[in-house]
Protein backbone atom coordinates (compact mmCIF):
# COMPACT_ATOMS: atom_id res chain seq x y z
CA UNK A 1 0.00 0.00 0.00
CA UNK A 2 2.69 2.43 1.05
CA UNK A 3 4.50 2.15 -2.23
CA UNK A 4 1.27 2.69 -4.18
CA UNK A 5 0.68 6.20 -2.91
CA UNK A 6 3.80 7.88 -4.33
CA UNK A 7 3.23 6.22 -7.71
CA UNK A 8 -0.33 7.51 -7.81
CA UNK A 9 0.75 11.00 -6.82
CA UNK A 10 3.42 10.88 -9.44
CA UNK A 11 0.91 9.99 -12.11
CA UNK A 12 -1.51 12.65 -10.89
CA UNK A 13 1.27 15.21 -11.03
CA UNK A 14 2.17 14.19 -14.56
CA UNK A 15 -1.45 14.52 -15.59
CA UNK A 16 -1.69 17.97 -14.03
CA UNK A 17 1.44 19.02 -15.84
CA UNK A 18 0.12 17.66 -19.13
CA UNK A 19 -3.19 19.48 -18.55
CA UNK A 20 -1.39 22.73 -17.86
CA UNK A 21 0.79 22.46 -20.95
CA UNK A 22 -2.17 21.51 -23.13
CA UNK A 23 -4.45 24.34 -21.98
CA UNK A 24 -1.78 27.01 -21.62
CA UNK A 25 -1.33 27.72 -25.37
CA UNK A 26 -5.11 28.01 -25.82
CA UNK A 27 -5.34 30.33 -22.84
CA UNK A 28 -2.42 32.46 -24.04
CA UNK A 29 -3.94 32.69 -27.52
CA UNK A 30 -7.24 33.92 -26.11
CA UNK A 31 -5.48 36.24 -23.66
CA UNK A 32 -3.39 37.73 -26.45
CA UNK A 33 -6.30 38.34 -28.78
CA UNK A 34 -8.98 39.40 -26.30
CA UNK A 35 -7.62 40.44 -22.90
CA UNK A 36 -4.43 42.26 -23.92
CA UNK A 37 -6.27 44.43 -26.46
CA UNK A 38 -8.98 45.12 -23.85
CA UNK A 39 -6.30 46.41 -21.50
CA UNK A 40 -4.93 48.45 -24.37
CA UNK A 41 -8.39 49.92 -24.91
CA UNK A 42 -8.43 51.05 -21.29
CA UNK A 43 -5.04 52.69 -21.70
CA UNK A 44 -5.87 54.28 -25.04
CA UNK A 45 -8.97 55.86 -23.50
CA UNK A 46 -6.54 58.06 -21.59
CA UNK A 47 -4.82 59.21 -24.79
CA UNK A 48 -5.63 61.14 -27.95
CA UNK A 49 -4.74 58.12 -30.13
CA UNK A 50 -6.08 58.28 -33.69
CA UNK A 51 -5.49 54.59 -34.36
CA UNK A 52 -2.20 54.93 -36.17
CA UNK A 53 0.85 56.90 -35.18
CA UNK A 54 1.74 58.22 -31.78
CA UNK A 55 -0.49 58.91 -28.85
CA UNK A 56 -0.22 61.49 -26.09
CA UNK A 57 -1.39 60.87 -22.58
CA UNK A 58 -4.25 63.27 -21.86
CA UNK A 59 -5.56 61.88 -18.58
CA UNK A 60 -9.31 61.98 -18.10
CA UNK A 61 -9.96 64.44 -20.96
CA UNK A 62 -11.87 61.87 -23.07
CA UNK A 63 -14.13 61.05 -20.17
CA UNK A 64 -14.74 64.71 -19.38
CA UNK A 65 -15.64 65.30 -23.02
CA UNK A 66 -17.91 62.26 -22.98
CA UNK A 67 -19.85 63.58 -19.99
CA UNK A 68 -20.61 66.78 -21.91
CA UNK A 69 -21.22 65.15 -25.30
CA UNK A 70 -24.99 65.39 -25.97
CA UNK A 71 -24.60 62.51 -28.42
CA UNK A 72 -23.27 60.30 -25.65
CA UNK A 73 -26.13 61.21 -23.31
CA UNK A 74 -28.67 60.38 -26.06
CA UNK A 75 -26.89 57.14 -26.95
CA UNK A 76 -26.73 56.01 -23.34
CA UNK A 77 -30.41 56.83 -22.91
CA UNK A 78 -31.22 54.79 -26.02
CA UNK A 79 -29.29 51.83 -24.61
CA UNK A 80 -31.38 52.08 -21.45
CA UNK A 81 -34.60 52.21 -23.49
CA UNK A 82 -33.34 49.20 -25.41
CA UNK A 83 -32.70 47.38 -22.15
CA UNK A 84 -36.20 48.21 -20.86
CA UNK A 85 -37.76 46.85 -24.06
CA UNK A 86 -35.71 43.66 -24.00
CA UNK A 87 -36.30 43.05 -20.29
CA UNK A 88 -40.04 42.99 -20.87
CA UNK A 89 -41.34 42.06 -24.33
CA UNK A 90 -39.18 39.11 -25.45
CA UNK A 91 -39.01 37.62 -21.95
CA UNK A 92 -42.81 37.77 -21.59
CA UNK A 93 -43.36 36.23 -25.02
CA UNK A 94 -40.77 33.56 -24.22
CA UNK A 95 -42.39 32.66 -20.90
CA UNK A 96 -45.97 32.60 -22.25
CA UNK A 97 -45.08 30.52 -25.30
CA UNK A 98 -42.78 28.33 -23.24
CA UNK A 99 -45.71 27.46 -20.99
CA UNK A 100 -48.04 26.97 -23.94
CA UNK A 101 -45.56 24.80 -25.79
CA UNK A 102 -44.71 22.61 -22.80
CA UNK A 103 -48.39 21.59 -22.75
CA UNK A 104 -48.24 20.38 -26.34
CA UNK A 105 -46.74 17.08 -27.36
CA UNK A 106 -47.58 16.75 -31.03
CA UNK A 107 -45.75 19.26 -33.17
CA UNK A 108 -43.71 20.69 -30.33
CA UNK A 109 -40.42 20.23 -32.16
CA UNK A 110 -41.81 21.82 -35.31
CA UNK A 111 -43.05 24.91 -33.43
CA UNK A 112 -39.78 25.14 -31.57
CA UNK A 113 -37.84 25.01 -34.83
CA UNK A 114 -39.95 27.76 -36.43
CA UNK A 115 -39.75 30.05 -33.40
CA UNK A 116 -36.02 29.52 -33.19
CA UNK A 117 -35.30 29.85 -36.91
CA UNK A 118 -34.71 33.65 -36.93
CA UNK A 119 -31.94 33.13 -34.38
CA UNK A 120 -29.78 31.39 -37.00
CA UNK A 121 -30.32 34.08 -39.64
CA UNK A 122 -27.50 36.60 -39.96
CA UNK A 123 -28.30 40.06 -38.60
CA UNK A 124 -26.88 41.44 -41.83
CA UNK A 125 -29.53 39.69 -43.92
CA UNK A 126 -32.50 39.90 -41.54
CA UNK A 127 -31.74 43.59 -40.96
CA UNK A 128 -31.72 44.37 -44.67
CA UNK A 129 -34.87 42.34 -45.40
CA UNK A 130 -36.74 44.21 -42.67
CA UNK A 131 -35.26 47.52 -43.78
CA UNK A 132 -36.82 46.96 -47.19
CA UNK A 133 -40.18 46.24 -45.54
CA UNK A 134 -39.77 49.42 -43.48
CA UNK A 135 -39.34 51.48 -46.64
CA UNK A 136 -42.05 54.15 -46.37
CA UNK A 137 -43.06 53.90 -50.07
CA UNK A 138 -42.64 50.22 -51.01
CA UNK A 139 -42.85 48.43 -47.69
CA UNK A 140 -45.54 47.32 -45.29
CA UNK A 141 -47.17 50.74 -45.58
CA UNK A 142 -48.44 49.54 -48.97
CA UNK A 143 -49.87 46.41 -47.37
CA UNK A 144 -51.49 48.45 -44.59
CA UNK A 145 -53.08 50.72 -47.17
CA UNK A 146 -54.41 47.75 -49.12
CA UNK A 147 -55.92 46.42 -45.91
CA UNK A 148 -57.53 49.78 -45.16
CA UNK A 149 -55.33 50.35 -42.12
CA UNK A 150 -53.69 53.50 -43.42
CA UNK A 151 -53.68 55.10 -39.99
CA UNK A 152 -51.00 52.60 -38.90
CA UNK A 153 -48.55 53.48 -41.65
CA UNK A 154 -45.61 55.71 -40.85
CA UNK A 155 -41.97 56.31 -41.68
CA UNK A 156 -40.64 53.35 -39.71
CA UNK A 157 -36.98 54.29 -39.74
CA UNK A 158 -37.42 58.02 -39.12
CA UNK A 159 -35.75 59.46 -35.99
CA UNK A 160 -38.90 59.11 -33.91
CA UNK A 161 -39.50 55.45 -34.79
CA UNK A 162 -36.10 54.02 -35.71
CA UNK A 163 -35.09 52.74 -32.28
CA UNK A 164 -38.33 50.83 -31.81
CA UNK A 165 -38.38 49.47 -35.36
CA UNK A 166 -34.85 48.14 -35.03
CA UNK A 167 -35.56 46.76 -31.56
CA UNK A 168 -38.63 45.03 -33.00
CA UNK A 169 -36.47 43.22 -35.56
CA UNK A 170 -33.86 42.28 -32.99
CA UNK A 171 -36.61 40.92 -30.73
CA UNK A 172 -38.04 38.93 -33.63
CA UNK A 173 -34.66 37.20 -33.84
CA UNK A 174 -34.09 36.97 -30.07
CA UNK A 175 -37.20 35.67 -28.33
CA UNK A 176 -37.04 32.21 -29.91
CA UNK A 177 -33.71 31.70 -28.19
CA UNK A 178 -35.23 32.66 -24.83
CA UNK A 179 -38.15 30.32 -25.51
CA UNK A 180 -35.78 27.44 -26.12
CA UNK A 181 -33.96 28.11 -22.84
CA UNK A 182 -37.23 28.36 -20.88
CA UNK A 183 -38.76 25.34 -22.55
CA UNK A 184 -35.78 23.18 -21.66
CA UNK A 185 -35.98 24.41 -18.05
CA UNK A 186 -39.70 23.64 -17.90
CA UNK A 187 -39.16 20.15 -19.30
CA UNK A 188 -36.58 19.37 -16.65
CA UNK A 189 -39.11 19.74 -13.85
CA UNK A 190 -39.90 16.35 -12.35
CA UNK A 191 -43.56 15.49 -13.18
CA UNK A 192 -43.71 13.68 -9.83
CA UNK A 193 -43.66 17.07 -8.10
CA UNK A 194 -46.91 18.04 -9.82
CA UNK A 195 -48.50 14.68 -9.14
CA UNK A 196 -47.80 14.74 -5.44
CA UNK A 197 -48.96 18.37 -5.26
CA UNK A 198 -52.23 17.38 -6.93
CA UNK A 199 -52.65 14.52 -4.44
CA UNK A 200 -52.19 17.00 -1.62
CA UNK A 201 -54.90 19.14 -3.14
CA UNK A 202 -52.85 22.02 -4.58
CA UNK A 203 -54.56 24.20 -7.22
CA UNK A 204 -53.02 25.27 -10.54
CA UNK A 205 -51.96 28.67 -9.18
CA UNK A 206 -50.32 27.09 -6.17
CA UNK A 207 -48.47 24.65 -8.39
CA UNK A 208 -47.26 27.49 -10.60
CA UNK A 209 -46.10 29.50 -7.60
CA UNK A 210 -44.52 26.72 -5.54
CA UNK A 211 -43.18 24.34 -8.17
CA UNK A 212 -42.85 25.90 -11.62
CA UNK A 213 -41.45 29.32 -10.73
CA UNK A 214 -38.81 28.09 -8.25
CA UNK A 215 -37.67 25.50 -10.80
CA UNK A 216 -37.19 28.01 -13.64
CA UNK A 217 -35.93 30.84 -11.42
CA UNK A 218 -32.28 30.20 -12.29
CA UNK A 219 -33.04 30.34 -16.00
CA UNK A 220 -34.98 33.58 -15.66
CA UNK A 221 -32.20 35.20 -13.63
CA UNK A 222 -29.70 34.09 -16.27
CA UNK A 223 -31.87 35.55 -19.04
CA UNK A 224 -32.22 38.87 -17.21
CA UNK A 225 -28.45 38.98 -16.70
CA UNK A 226 -27.52 38.37 -20.35
CA UNK A 227 -30.27 40.73 -21.50
CA UNK A 228 -28.90 43.57 -19.39
CA UNK A 229 -25.29 42.98 -20.36
CA UNK A 230 -26.01 42.61 -24.08
CA UNK A 231 -28.27 45.67 -24.10
CA UNK A 232 -25.27 47.81 -23.21
CA UNK A 233 -23.20 46.66 -26.17
CA UNK A 234 -25.81 45.79 -28.82
CA UNK A 235 -24.68 46.75 -32.32
CA UNK A 236 -25.37 44.59 -35.37
CA UNK A 237 -29.04 45.19 -36.09
CA UNK A 238 -28.78 48.93 -35.51
CA UNK A 239 -25.71 49.27 -37.67
CA UNK A 240 -27.15 47.21 -40.50
CA UNK A 241 -30.51 48.98 -40.49
CA UNK A 242 -29.79 52.62 -39.64
CA UNK A 243 -26.06 52.98 -38.97
CA UNK A 244 -27.09 54.68 -35.75
CA UNK A 245 -28.98 57.49 -37.44
CA UNK A 246 -30.41 60.25 -35.26
CA UNK A 247 -32.92 58.60 -33.00
CA UNK A 248 -31.21 55.22 -32.97
CA UNK A 249 -27.69 56.14 -31.92
CA UNK A 250 -26.34 53.65 -29.39
CA UNK A 251 -23.06 53.50 -27.47
CA UNK A 252 -21.68 50.92 -29.91
CA UNK A 253 -22.61 52.84 -33.07
CA UNK A 254 -21.12 56.00 -31.61
CA UNK A 255 -18.00 54.06 -30.69
CA UNK A 256 -17.73 52.54 -34.17
CA UNK A 257 -18.00 55.92 -35.89
CA UNK A 258 -15.32 57.40 -33.65
CA UNK A 259 -12.96 54.46 -34.07
CA UNK A 260 -13.18 53.96 -37.83
CA UNK A 261 -14.66 57.08 -39.39
CA UNK A 262 -13.57 59.99 -37.25
CA UNK A 263 -10.19 58.44 -36.39
CA UNK A 264 -10.62 59.08 -32.68
CA UNK A 265 -9.64 55.65 -31.34
CA UNK A 266 -8.85 57.10 -27.92
CA UNK A 267 -12.28 58.65 -27.58
CA UNK A 268 -13.87 55.42 -28.86
CA UNK A 269 -11.87 53.60 -26.21
CA UNK A 270 -13.45 55.68 -23.49
CA UNK A 271 -16.91 54.60 -24.71
CA UNK A 272 -15.77 50.96 -24.68
CA UNK A 273 -14.56 51.42 -21.12
CA UNK A 274 -17.95 52.82 -20.12
CA UNK A 275 -19.55 49.69 -21.63
CA UNK A 276 -17.14 47.41 -19.79
CA UNK A 277 -17.71 49.30 -16.55
CA UNK A 278 -21.50 49.10 -16.79
CA UNK A 279 -21.31 45.38 -17.66
CA UNK A 280 -19.06 44.86 -14.66
CA UNK A 281 -21.52 46.69 -12.42
CA UNK A 282 -24.35 44.47 -13.68
CA UNK A 283 -22.35 41.32 -13.00
CA UNK A 284 -21.32 42.56 -9.57
CA UNK A 285 -24.92 43.44 -8.76
CA UNK A 286 -26.10 39.97 -9.76
CA UNK A 287 -23.28 38.38 -7.80
CA UNK A 288 -24.31 40.27 -4.67
CA UNK A 289 -27.96 39.45 -5.28
CA UNK A 290 -27.17 35.75 -5.62
CA UNK A 291 -25.14 35.79 -2.42
CA UNK A 292 -27.97 37.43 -0.57
CA UNK A 293 -30.49 34.92 -1.96
CA UNK A 294 -28.31 31.99 -0.91
CA UNK A 295 -27.75 33.27 2.65
CA UNK B 1 -64.91 16.93 -20.30
CA UNK B 2 -62.80 15.31 -23.00
CA UNK B 3 -64.53 17.39 -25.65
CA UNK B 4 -63.77 20.55 -23.71
CA UNK B 5 -60.18 19.50 -23.27
CA UNK B 6 -59.85 18.72 -26.94
CA UNK B 7 -61.33 22.09 -27.83
CA UNK B 8 -58.95 23.96 -25.55
CA UNK B 9 -55.98 22.07 -26.92
CA UNK B 10 -57.16 22.91 -30.45
CA UNK B 11 -57.33 26.59 -29.50
CA UNK B 12 -53.84 26.33 -28.08
CA UNK B 13 -52.52 24.76 -31.28
CA UNK B 14 -54.25 27.47 -33.32
CA UNK B 15 -52.59 30.21 -31.24
CA UNK B 16 -49.17 28.57 -31.52
CA UNK B 17 -49.63 28.17 -35.27
CA UNK B 18 -50.59 31.84 -35.65
CA UNK B 19 -47.44 32.93 -33.83
CA UNK B 20 -45.41 30.56 -36.00
CA UNK B 21 -46.96 32.02 -39.15
CA UNK B 22 -46.19 35.59 -38.06
CA UNK B 23 -42.65 34.61 -37.09
CA UNK B 24 -41.96 33.02 -40.46
CA UNK B 25 -43.83 35.63 -42.53
CA UNK B 26 -40.92 38.03 -43.21
CA UNK B 27 -38.69 35.21 -44.42
CA UNK B 28 -41.47 33.57 -46.41
CA UNK B 29 -42.28 36.91 -48.04
CA UNK B 30 -38.65 37.47 -48.94
CA UNK B 31 -38.47 33.93 -50.34
CA UNK B 32 -41.59 34.52 -52.40
CA UNK B 33 -40.21 37.86 -53.58
CA UNK B 34 -37.10 36.14 -54.86
CA UNK B 35 -39.31 34.84 -57.71
CA UNK B 36 -41.00 38.18 -58.42
CA UNK B 37 -39.90 41.29 -60.27
CA UNK B 38 -38.89 44.57 -58.71
CA UNK B 39 -42.06 46.16 -60.07
CA UNK B 40 -44.32 43.53 -58.54
CA UNK B 41 -42.60 43.82 -55.16
CA UNK B 42 -42.89 47.59 -55.10
CA UNK B 43 -46.57 47.35 -55.93
CA UNK B 44 -47.19 44.89 -53.11
CA UNK B 45 -44.22 43.78 -50.95
CA UNK B 46 -45.94 40.64 -49.69
CA UNK B 47 -47.37 38.41 -52.39
CA UNK B 48 -47.12 35.17 -54.26
CA UNK B 49 -45.02 34.87 -57.41
CA UNK B 50 -46.81 34.61 -60.75
CA UNK B 51 -44.17 32.34 -62.24
CA UNK B 52 -41.44 30.10 -60.88
CA UNK B 53 -38.03 30.35 -62.44
CA UNK B 54 -34.51 30.84 -61.22
CA UNK B 55 -33.73 33.94 -63.32
CA UNK B 56 -33.38 36.12 -60.24
CA UNK B 57 -31.06 33.61 -58.63
CA UNK B 58 -28.80 33.34 -61.64
CA UNK B 59 -28.62 37.13 -61.89
CA UNK B 60 -28.06 37.73 -58.15
CA UNK B 61 -25.43 35.00 -57.98
CA UNK B 62 -23.52 36.59 -60.83
CA UNK B 63 -23.70 40.30 -60.07
CA UNK B 64 -23.43 39.68 -56.35
CA UNK B 65 -20.12 37.90 -56.85
CA UNK B 66 -21.40 35.01 -54.82
CA UNK B 67 -19.04 32.31 -56.13
CA UNK B 68 -16.21 34.24 -54.58
CA UNK B 69 -18.14 35.26 -51.46
CA UNK B 70 -19.20 31.67 -50.78
CA UNK B 71 -15.64 30.44 -51.28
CA UNK B 72 -14.42 33.04 -48.75
CA UNK B 73 -17.15 32.12 -46.28
CA UNK B 74 -16.38 28.42 -46.61
CA UNK B 75 -12.65 28.97 -46.08
CA UNK B 76 -13.25 31.15 -43.01
CA UNK B 77 -16.00 29.03 -41.45
CA UNK B 78 -14.39 25.64 -42.08
CA UNK B 79 -10.96 26.70 -40.79
CA UNK B 80 -12.43 28.32 -37.69
CA UNK B 81 -14.66 25.32 -37.05
CA UNK B 82 -11.77 22.84 -37.36
CA UNK B 83 -9.59 24.85 -34.99
CA UNK B 84 -12.37 25.31 -32.45
CA UNK B 85 -13.39 21.64 -32.45
CA UNK B 86 -9.78 20.59 -31.81
CA UNK B 87 -9.10 23.22 -29.13
CA UNK B 88 -12.38 22.78 -27.30
CA UNK B 89 -12.02 18.99 -27.15
CA UNK B 90 -8.49 19.22 -25.77
CA UNK B 91 -9.23 22.00 -23.29
CA UNK B 92 -12.68 20.62 -22.42
CA UNK B 93 -11.18 17.17 -21.76
CA UNK B 94 -8.50 18.40 -19.38
CA UNK B 95 -10.84 20.84 -17.66
CA UNK B 96 -13.30 18.01 -17.05
CA UNK B 97 -10.80 15.36 -15.98
CA UNK B 98 -8.01 17.11 -14.12
CA UNK B 99 -8.65 19.01 -10.93
CA UNK B 100 -5.94 21.48 -10.05
CA UNK B 101 -5.64 25.13 -9.16
CA UNK B 102 -4.77 25.87 -12.76
CA UNK B 103 -7.73 24.07 -14.34
CA UNK B 104 -10.05 25.60 -11.75
CA UNK B 105 -8.90 29.13 -12.57
CA UNK B 106 -9.16 28.37 -16.30
CA UNK B 107 -12.82 27.37 -15.91
CA UNK B 108 -13.48 30.71 -14.21
CA UNK B 109 -11.41 32.55 -16.81
CA UNK B 110 -13.34 31.16 -19.79
CA UNK B 111 -16.61 31.75 -17.95
CA UNK B 112 -15.79 35.41 -17.46
CA UNK B 113 -14.46 35.68 -21.02
CA UNK B 114 -17.91 34.72 -22.34
CA UNK B 115 -19.26 38.13 -21.51
CA UNK B 116 -16.54 40.43 -22.83
CA UNK B 117 -18.18 42.82 -25.30
CA UNK B 118 -16.71 42.80 -28.80
CA UNK B 119 -15.75 46.46 -28.77
CA UNK B 120 -13.55 46.16 -25.70
CA UNK B 121 -10.88 44.53 -27.87
CA UNK B 122 -11.85 45.16 -31.49
CA UNK B 123 -10.26 48.56 -32.08
CA UNK B 124 -6.76 47.76 -30.76
CA UNK B 125 -6.78 44.40 -32.57
CA UNK B 126 -7.74 46.18 -35.77
CA UNK B 127 -4.93 48.71 -35.60
CA UNK B 128 -2.41 46.06 -34.50
CA UNK B 129 -3.49 43.94 -37.49
CA UNK B 130 -3.15 46.99 -39.73
CA UNK B 131 0.51 47.24 -38.73
CA UNK B 132 1.02 43.51 -39.23
CA UNK B 133 -0.68 43.69 -42.67
CA UNK B 134 -3.37 41.28 -41.47
CA UNK B 135 -6.31 43.59 -42.14
CA UNK B 136 -8.06 42.61 -45.34
CA UNK B 137 -6.84 39.01 -45.22
CA UNK B 138 -8.91 35.90 -44.57
CA UNK B 139 -6.26 34.54 -42.22
CA UNK B 140 -6.58 37.65 -40.04
CA UNK B 141 -10.32 37.14 -39.74
CA UNK B 142 -9.87 33.44 -38.94
CA UNK B 143 -7.38 34.31 -36.17
CA UNK B 144 -9.92 36.56 -34.43
CA UNK B 145 -12.86 34.22 -34.96
CA UNK B 146 -10.92 31.41 -33.30
CA UNK B 147 -10.28 33.62 -30.28
CA UNK B 148 -13.87 34.84 -29.93
CA UNK B 149 -15.38 31.34 -30.30
CA UNK B 150 -13.08 29.57 -27.82
CA UNK B 151 -14.66 30.18 -24.38
CA UNK B 152 -18.23 29.11 -25.10
CA UNK B 153 -17.27 25.94 -26.93
CA UNK B 154 -14.56 24.91 -24.47
CA UNK B 155 -17.10 25.08 -21.65
CA UNK B 156 -19.67 23.28 -23.79
CA UNK B 157 -17.23 20.42 -24.47
CA UNK B 158 -16.24 20.28 -20.80
CA UNK B 159 -19.86 19.97 -19.66
CA UNK B 160 -20.38 17.09 -22.07
CA UNK B 161 -17.19 15.25 -21.14
CA UNK B 162 -18.07 15.57 -17.44
CA UNK B 163 -21.03 13.33 -18.25
CA UNK B 164 -18.84 10.54 -19.66
CA UNK B 165 -18.03 7.98 -16.92
CA UNK B 166 -14.45 8.32 -15.66
CA UNK B 167 -14.17 4.53 -15.43
CA UNK B 168 -13.81 4.37 -19.21
CA UNK B 169 -10.68 6.53 -19.06
CA UNK B 170 -9.28 4.52 -16.18
CA UNK B 171 -9.84 1.21 -17.92
CA UNK B 172 -8.04 2.51 -21.00
CA UNK B 173 -5.19 3.84 -18.88
CA UNK B 174 -4.75 0.44 -17.24
CA UNK B 175 -4.63 -1.05 -20.73
CA UNK B 176 -1.66 1.21 -21.37
CA UNK B 177 -3.19 4.18 -23.20
CA UNK B 178 -1.54 7.55 -22.76
CA UNK B 179 -3.73 10.51 -21.83
CA UNK B 180 -3.92 11.76 -25.40
CA UNK B 181 -4.71 8.24 -26.62
CA UNK B 182 -7.60 8.17 -24.15
CA UNK B 183 -8.82 11.48 -25.55
CA UNK B 184 -8.50 10.29 -29.14
CA UNK B 185 -9.79 6.72 -28.93
CA UNK B 186 -12.22 6.85 -25.98
CA UNK B 187 -13.52 10.41 -25.55
CA UNK B 188 -13.71 11.49 -29.20
CA UNK B 189 -15.96 8.66 -30.45
CA UNK B 190 -18.36 9.11 -27.51
CA UNK B 191 -18.34 12.89 -27.98
CA UNK B 192 -19.59 12.76 -31.57
CA UNK B 193 -22.88 14.52 -30.69
CA UNK B 194 -21.14 17.42 -28.99
CA UNK B 195 -18.58 17.64 -31.80
CA UNK B 196 -21.48 17.97 -34.24
CA UNK B 197 -23.06 20.63 -32.04
CA UNK B 198 -19.87 22.64 -31.68
CA UNK B 199 -19.11 22.40 -35.39
CA UNK B 200 -22.63 23.55 -36.20
CA UNK B 201 -22.63 26.48 -33.76
CA UNK B 202 -19.24 27.72 -34.91
CA UNK B 203 -19.96 27.24 -38.60
CA UNK B 204 -23.29 29.07 -38.43
CA UNK B 205 -22.07 31.91 -36.22
CA UNK B 206 -18.99 32.59 -38.35
CA UNK B 207 -21.04 32.35 -41.55
CA UNK B 208 -23.45 34.93 -40.14
CA UNK B 209 -21.00 37.20 -38.36
CA UNK B 210 -21.17 40.78 -39.49
CA UNK B 211 -19.37 43.23 -37.18
CA UNK B 212 -15.87 41.76 -37.21
CA UNK B 213 -15.97 40.50 -40.79
CA UNK B 214 -17.22 43.82 -42.09
CA UNK B 215 -14.53 45.72 -40.21
CA UNK B 216 -11.57 43.54 -41.11
CA UNK B 217 -12.38 42.73 -44.75
CA UNK B 218 -12.75 45.75 -46.96
CA UNK B 219 -12.13 44.75 -50.55
CA UNK B 220 -15.23 43.22 -52.17
CA UNK B 221 -13.44 40.15 -53.49
CA UNK B 222 -12.44 39.13 -49.94
CA UNK B 223 -15.80 39.64 -48.27
CA UNK B 224 -17.77 36.77 -46.76
CA UNK B 225 -21.29 36.03 -48.03
CA UNK B 226 -23.07 38.01 -45.29
CA UNK B 227 -20.88 41.11 -45.59
CA UNK B 228 -20.81 40.90 -49.38
CA UNK B 229 -24.60 40.96 -49.23
CA UNK B 230 -24.59 44.22 -47.26
CA UNK B 231 -22.24 45.74 -49.84
CA UNK B 232 -24.53 44.47 -52.61
CA UNK B 233 -27.56 46.10 -50.98
CA UNK B 234 -25.61 49.33 -50.69
CA UNK B 235 -24.94 49.29 -54.43
CA UNK B 236 -28.15 47.77 -55.77
CA UNK B 237 -30.61 48.38 -52.97
CA UNK B 238 -33.12 50.00 -55.31
CA UNK B 239 -33.84 46.68 -57.06
CA UNK B 240 -35.86 44.88 -54.40
CA UNK B 241 -36.07 41.61 -56.32
CA UNK B 242 -32.27 41.49 -56.26
CA UNK B 243 -32.14 42.38 -52.55
CA UNK B 244 -34.53 39.61 -51.58
CA UNK B 245 -32.99 37.04 -53.92
CA UNK B 246 -29.46 37.79 -52.71
CA UNK B 247 -30.72 37.52 -49.13
CA UNK B 248 -32.12 34.08 -49.88
CA UNK B 249 -28.89 32.98 -51.56
CA UNK B 250 -26.99 33.95 -48.42
CA UNK B 251 -29.27 32.32 -45.86
CA UNK B 252 -30.61 29.24 -47.65
CA UNK B 253 -27.52 27.09 -46.88
CA UNK B 254 -27.84 27.98 -43.20
CA UNK B 255 -31.59 27.30 -43.15
CA UNK B 256 -31.10 23.89 -44.78
CA UNK B 257 -28.32 22.96 -42.34
CA UNK B 258 -30.42 24.17 -39.41
CA UNK B 259 -33.54 22.26 -40.42
CA UNK B 260 -31.54 19.06 -40.91
CA UNK B 261 -29.63 19.30 -37.64
CA UNK B 262 -31.77 21.57 -35.47
CA UNK B 263 -31.74 19.26 -32.48
CA UNK B 264 -27.95 19.33 -32.18
CA UNK B 265 -28.05 23.09 -32.50
CA UNK B 266 -30.81 23.85 -30.01
CA UNK B 267 -29.66 21.32 -27.39
CA UNK B 268 -26.16 22.74 -27.62
CA UNK B 269 -27.28 26.32 -27.26
CA UNK B 270 -29.32 25.52 -24.16
CA UNK B 271 -26.69 23.29 -22.56
CA UNK B 272 -23.94 25.82 -23.17
CA UNK B 273 -25.90 28.82 -22.02
CA UNK B 274 -27.42 27.55 -18.80
CA UNK B 275 -24.43 25.79 -17.31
Amino acid sequence: MKTMIPVRNDREKRRMLLATFSILPIFLYHFGFIIMPSIRTMYSSLTNWNGLGTRDFIGMDNYLELMQDPNFITAFGNNLKWMALFLTIPICIGIILGFALSGVTRGRLLFRAIYFLPYVISAAIAGKIFASFFNPYFGINVVLKAMGMDFLSRDWLSPGNALFSVAFVDMWHWWGFLLVLLLSALQQIDPMLYESATLEGAGEVQKLWHITLPCIKQTIIFIILITMVWSISTFEYVWVMTRGSPGSELLSTMLYKNAYMKYRAGYAGSIAVVQMFVSFLIFAGFGMLRKRLED
Amino acid sequence: MTLRRRLSSLTLIACLATVAALQILPLAAAFSNSFRTDKEIKKLPIGLPTRLNLDNYVKAWKIGGYSQAFANSVVVSVSTTAAIVACSLIAGFFLARVTSKFTHSMIIYFGVALSIPVFSFLVPVYYAFAELKLVNTLIGLILIFVATNLPFNILLARTYILGIPKELDEAATIDGCSTYQVLWSIICPISKPIITTIALIVFVSTWNEFTIANTFLQSPELKTAATRFVLFVGERGSDLSMVHTAAMVTILPIIVVFLLLQNYFIEGMTAGSIK
